[in-house]
């Protein structure tokens, strides 16, 4: 959009980002709970270190001296889980809420959460971690842990869809807010995105920016040379002399700047007047918050990692009605993210400058039907043909004609009765007319179960053999030499072994986050 | 009978054959104007012969309409489902055909066709039929084949398999998360799911000319076909004082009117304008389009302007508005999918770009704007798009489990480029 | 060069700097060391877990390659040429050639079927309900599309070196390993096409000399034109040329959309002039992007101006 590119080049230009949107379009919670954390490179189930809670001035911390044990690593998450538990008990008050049923014409009373909880994490990368770590929690036997891999497990779940804000990521909150002048891949370090948004005193975004690379990254991955000088010294001290302070000491330095940072993204959008839409976005969350609830509380929770069948396909027309609804809604309660169709040309600003309520065409059926006309005087020519729709709110129009200054519209829908013209606008009246109109909602139309095409006609041929699937990192698994020893692709390659060919940092370091960002 | 028509008349009765028979489904690989329409009427006029009823799911109203003209025009009793907005198109038969939004009031109609979207309000335990055609079977998803499959028995998909693939507006990634992909084609779909169907490809293309259909055939098909029309049965006659670009279409069926390179914003006036005076050109000239039938003048509705975006739309639409200029379709791919014109003007997805885009090199997108004339298509662009090509990093993600697309986008632009090579021609 | 490298090439066809840069098979140690970027590498945890799975898993390929291959073998067998027939080899350092660049790999695995052999390739990235990262497997996609590649160009049939090769990831949280059929073709063809132009990229001279450090070998690569752009972060030189592209004041800094609506204007600071309508755009393609910068500057000023423009249907002003 060239909006977008506009406000990239005035920040690129300024050196400091610019702002993209004047409301508030993700719901903040009064009292979020902020996440972030380690994990062992490459295993996402083996946590080193993880800052949590909603206090931003004591937050806990939860550090595992040797993260592939598994009893130690069930300890430490068991304080987590029974935080987490804590937390979400403050969620439990409902209220009674008038919904219609069924086909849309029957009421009914229901019970919804007057509030949910909402998890804050600094990075994308955490917010995916967030979802295996609850996945892993819940193939574990305690009830505590996997009840809370339940509660993480439905927060993940929301993460994709767009306009909740039960899962939200410091990074996502300022990227919908604000421009950079960077590269948008550059936009999720969180570090660097804050030094754009507020450069400290006598400092470009520039400068700032490369600061704050300087810094630990935000995690959930470390850096490969944080890992060797910091972390494995650290790890060694604790497993060998069983003395965590230094993994305490080397876990707070390396989370602090992320815990500060996710608080001040916060802080940042806190600052914005909430979009009108907001509030009827989080009510979707606490409905989803209120039926997650009933499930655990009846003990019918269940997860699929990846949903099949019938509900992939209910996942998809969810997402495609939230995408196009989130998109109309923010625009309409933002003027700077109607501004993007505006630079687009797809939407029209100007004045009602002469109007024609009376106008009628005949219709097809050879009736006489009433299609008021509208001319606004806009700034610029419009360049888009006759017969483009455009909305005012709830009245659609259709262009008949422009000049260099001038749109003549016929309204077709919405203010195209009698009673109903007095939802015109008003002569000389400021108006932008939309690209789009009142969203409507189509129900899924799906059914209960899959139609012959698109099941399979034959037995579906045996999964891979699961039983060792616990072939876990645990210590107790594997061989002792193989831990102990740090092979190096370049000496290992002895009798029985197949190294990989390369010197990849898979999941050395976090995908979001540039190289370079350290 | 020609050998062309002689291989096209057997796979008809192919089809025919194994719609009476056995098969649960059946899908019938059509190359552009391989005759699908017509096969389609054919085979509902054969079945309400022998006393079915044809239910038919298309894929967009227009299409809808298309058919039902066609259908009615044949003699069938036809009836349409539709949604409450739907109007009927100008020239609708509303003596022959009866409408409704509701299956109950097509009571007594042979054939019913509807899009998928409008059949997917239709429960199944309202009415069930042994077998159902679905038209345009690679333009529609899973996701819609999901919603209709429990209405039929068994299946005829038809369709092009070089059209645009299933959109949505949601995340790709969020997608991709679920264990099943529901934007496969529902021909695809239904073959992963049942990989016994028949698949019976139809050999020729009776709409494309001689000399564009290897093309099209080699640049973005996996099954080859041929044309139909013989190198002396169609020609474009146009005064003396024609554009090149339009002389040498006219010649050799293709033409690639190459503007000074530059990167330009996606509405490139340039480009609006070339394509504008071309329009213009062909319209205002005396053109005839020469076919068996006999020698014609070429009309406004013969003329198509294939863009990528609806802001180029827009542009060329009122560009030619400027220019009095009325009654030529300007349309996005995906929108003159399914159409046919004489002489149809392309506006390369690539032109004026820096960088290419996965969006910019679908190959159904540019097989679409190139495989919908019958006479002949000016493709107009921006020099500068080989470079775009030899730029573009080979960084698409991959997902575990799925198999690469059988046509690859960046392949099929490169080897379409290759072989309009001989046909281009450099704009001032 | 490991495989990793020569599949850079695809990474940036269209920048002659990085294409250059692994022409002239540079140094990455050097040149990092040569304009100070951080020390890439691999976290010693992830190298701990990447042996204790290669291991595992190469314990357990005889099984893997059964399954899904069709192919019924013992354990692998080492090799020091391209093996002919069924079974698993092990090829350890061979020396292969891809166009004419030097291919060695570590070690290659192949499993023949008889008629074909297929590349097996193991990675300890994890694969979660058949799910694997799309941006790490499209890296190893892209690898064993050199490693299929320098095989057909050493086999005496290349027809017999398939594109299609077994992935072995480890499943979920574990490490019981996983495999997964890739096909490669896609990467190969891009591949092919890459070194072909590769072929025609003329090393400046002062490239053309071995084992450059330092500022020379900085002064030599800065003489090589760069194009900065999205992907740009996972380059060698990334931190090197963003400080150009800063210093430049390119509108590519901040990112391929930019570039793209930018065009011919080079300079954030040209394009914003347009915008603003304080410099005459020259020609009709500036024209062009002039247009457009200024209806997104005449909407931003709109929008942050506060307006009384109504957007909601609502009467009177917001």
């Amino acid at each position: 959009m060239s909006l977008d590119v506009y406000q990239r080049l005035l920040a690129l230009s300024q050196g400091r980002a610019v702002p993209a949107a004047s409301r508030a379009h993700r719901h903040l919670s009064p009292r979020p709970w902020l996440l972030t954390g380690y994990h062992l490179a490459g295993e996402p189930s083996a946590p080193v270190a993880i800052r949590y809670g909603s206090f931003r001035d004591s937050p806990k911390l939860l550090t595992v001296a040797e993260p592939r044990d598994r009893a130690l690593r069930f300890a430490a998450l068991g304080g987590l889980a029974r935080d987490l538990a804590t937390y979400l008990s403050r969620y439990t008050v409902t209220e009674p809420v008038v919904r219609a049923t069924g086909n849309g014409r029957e009421l009914d009373v229901d019970q919804c959460c007057v509030d949910a909880p909402q998890l804050v994490v600094p990075n994308e990368a955490t917010a995916h971690w967030v979802g295996l770590l609850g996945q892993y929690l819940r193939t574990l036997d305690d009830p505590v842990l996997a009840a809370a891999g339940a509660h993480l497990g439905w927060i993940a779940s929301r993460r994709h869809l767009p306009g909740s804000s039960v899962l939200l990521t410091a990074t996502d909150l300022l990227t919908t807010h604000w421009r950079t002048g960077q590269l948008p891949t550059e936009d999720g370090h969180l570090g660097r995105l804050l030094a754009w948004i507020e450069p400290p005193a006598g400092s470009d975004a520039w400068q700032a920016a490369r600061d704050a690379e300087a810094m630990p990254p935000a995690g959930p991955a470390s850096d490969p040379s944080w890992d060797q000088v910091v972390l494995r010294p650290a790890l060694e001290r604790a497993k060998e002399q069983g003395d965590v302070r230094r993994l305490k000491l080397a876990a707070a330095e390396v989370l602090d700047g992320a815990w500060r940072d996710t608080w001040a993204a916060i802080d940042l959008v806190r600052m914005l007047p909430p979009g009108e839409h907001v509030a009827k976005r989080w009510e979707s969350d606490r409905w989803s918050w209120t039926r997650h609830r009933e499930r655990v509380l009846a003990g019918t929770v269940s997860f699929s990692a990846r949903l099949s069948d019938v509900p992939a396909y209910r996942f998809l027309h969810e997402l495609e009605t939230r995408t196009a609804a989130l998109e109309r809604q923010m625009a309409l309660d933002d003027p700077l993210v109607m501004a993007r169709y505006l630079a687009t040309g797809e939407a029209v600003a100007g004045v009602v400058i002469k109007r024609d309520p009376e106008h009628t065409v005949v219709n097809s059926g050879g009736r006489s039907v009433l299609r008021p006309l509208l001319w606004v005087r806009t700034p610029a020519a419009f360049d888009r043909p006759a017969g483009t729709e455009l909305w005012w709110g709830k009245v659609g129009m259709v262009v008949r004609g422009s000049t260099d200054d001038t749109v003549e519209l016929m309204v077709t829908s919405g203010a195209v009765t009698r009673p109903k013209l007095g939802l015109l606008p008003d002569a000389d009246a400021e108006v932008v007319l939309a690209p789009f109109g009142p969203l409507q909602y189509f129900p899924d139309n799906l059914p209960d179960e899959l139609p012959w095409p698109t099941r399979s006609s034959r037995p579906q041929a045996a999964p891979e053999p699961e039983q060792d699937d616990d072939l876990d990192t645990d210590l107790a698994a594997l061989a002792p030499q193989t831990v102990a020893s740090s092979p190096d692709p370049g000496d290992t390659a002895g009798a029985g072994r197949v190294p990989g060919h390369r010197a990849a940092p898979d999941g050395a370091v976090a995908p979001t986050e540039p190289r370079g960002a350290r | 009978m020609s050998s062309a028509g002689a291989r096209h008349e057997a796979a008809i009765e192919e089809v025919w054959d194994r719609v009476r028979g056995t098969d649960r489904a059946v899908v019938v690989d059509s190359p552009p104007g391989a005759g699908k329409s017509t096969l389609v009427r054919e085979l509902a006029k054969r079945l309400v012969a022998v006393g079915e009823h044809v239910p038919i799911v298309v894929q967009t109203n227009d299409q809808a309409d298309d058919l039902v003209i066609a259908l009615a025009g044949a003699g069938l009793s036809t009836g349409r489902l539709h949604g409450q907005d739907w109007t009927p198109p100008a020239g609708w038969p509303r003596q022959r055909v009866r409408t409704g939004t509701k299956l109950g009031e097509l009571g007594g109609c042979d054939v019913i066709v509807g899009t998928a979207a409008k059949w997917a309000f239709v429960k199944a335990d309202e009415r069930t039929w042994p077998l159902g055609v679905i038209d345009e079977a690679y333009q529609m998803s899973a996701a819609a084949l999901v919603r209709v499959g429990h209405l039929f028995d068994r299946l005829l998909l038809v369709g092009d398999p070089g059209q645009l693939a299933p959109f949505t507006v949601a995340d790709e990634h969020s997608v991709r998360s679920l264990a099943t992909w529901p934007l496969d084609t529902a021909a695809g779909t239904l073959l992963r799911h049942h990989p016994d169907t028949p698949v019976i490809p139809l050999p020729v293309s009776w709409r494309l000319a001689p000399h564009t259909a290897p093309v099209i055939s080699d640049a973005f098909y996996t099954r080859a076909f041929t044309a139909g029309a013989a190198p002396t049965d169609r020609r474009l006659e146009l005064a003396s004082l024609a554009h090149p670009a339009l002389a040498h279409a006219a010649e050799h069926g293709w033409a690639l009117l190459e503007l000074p390179a530059a990167h330009v914003p996606r509405t490139d006036p340039a480009l609006v304008a070339t394509l504008a005076d071309l329009v213009h050109q062909l319209v205002t000239a005396e053109v005839s389009t020469v076919d068996p039938s006999g020698p014609r003048p070429l009309s406004r509705a013969d003329v198509a302007v294939g863009v990528v975006h609806r802001d180029q739309k827009a542009h060329v639409e009122a560009a030619l508005q400027r220019r009095g200029v009325t009654g030529v379709t300007v349309d996005t791919a995906n929108r003159l999918q399914g159409r046919q014109y004489e002489v149809v003007l392309a506006w390369h997805p690539l032109s004026g770009r820096r960088d290419a885009s996965a969006f910019h090199l679908e190959a159904g997108r540019l097989c679409v704007l190139a495989s919908r004339h019958r006479q002949a298509c000016v493709v107009v662009s921006r020099a500068g798009v080989e470079e775009q090509l030899h730029a573009y990093p080979a960084a698409e993600p991959v997902w575990l489990g799925t198999d690469p697309p059988q046509v690859d986008g960046w392949e099929a632009n490169r080897a379409f480029l290759e072989r309009l090579n001989p046909h281009r021609i450099t704009a001032h | 060069m490991d495989p990793r490298r020569i599949a850079g090439l695809l990474d940036a066809p269209g920048c002659r700097r990085r294409q250059v840069l692994d022409a002239a098979q540079v140094d990455l140690g050097l040149l990092a060391e040569a304009i100070g970027a951080p020390p890439g590498g691999q976290s010693p945890y992830a190298r701990e877990r990447d042996g204790t799975f290669t291991h595992l898993a190469t314990a357990r390929l005889p099984e893997l390659v059964g399954r899904h291959l069709g192919i019924d073998c013992d354990g692998a067998v080492e090799t020091s040429e391209l093996p002919v027939g069924a079974g698993l080899w092990v090829w350890r350092s061979p020396k292969l050639r891809l166009g004419g660049l030097p291919v060695t790999p570590e070690q290659i695995v192949l499993a023949g079927d008889g008629k074909l052999l297929h590349p097996v390739e193991i990675r300890s990235y994890a694969c979660l309900d058949g799910h694997a990262d799309p941006t790490k497997v499209a890296g190893t996609a892209r690898e064993l599309a050199v490693v299929v590649a320098a095989l057909r160009q050493a086999a005496p049939v290349p027809e017999r070196v398939s594109g299609r090769c077994l992935l072995v990831l480890p499943r979920n949280f574990g490490l019981a390993p996983v495999g997964t059929l890739l096909d490669v073709a896609p990467q190969v063809r891009r591949l092919s096409w890459s070194l072909a132009q590769l072929d025609a990229v003329d090393l400046p001279s002062a490239l053309r000399l071995p084992q450059l450090a330092g500022d020379t070998l900085v002064s030599a690569l800065t003489e090589v034109e760069a194009r900065f752009g999205d992907g740009c972060p996972s380059c060698p030189m990334y931190t090197h040329c963003r400080q150009d592209a800063e210093r430049s004041g390119t509108v590519a800094r901040a990112g391929g959309a930019a570039a793209n609506l930018c065009g011919p204007v080079g300079t954030a600071v040209h394009a914003l002039a347009l915008a603003h309508g304080e410099r005459t755009p020259s020609g009709e393609a500036e024209q062009a992007i002039s247009d457009e910068l200024a209806r997104a500057a005449a909407a931003y000023g709109w929008a942050v101006g506060g307006s009384g423009f109504a957007v909601d249907g609502k009467r009177g002003a917001r």
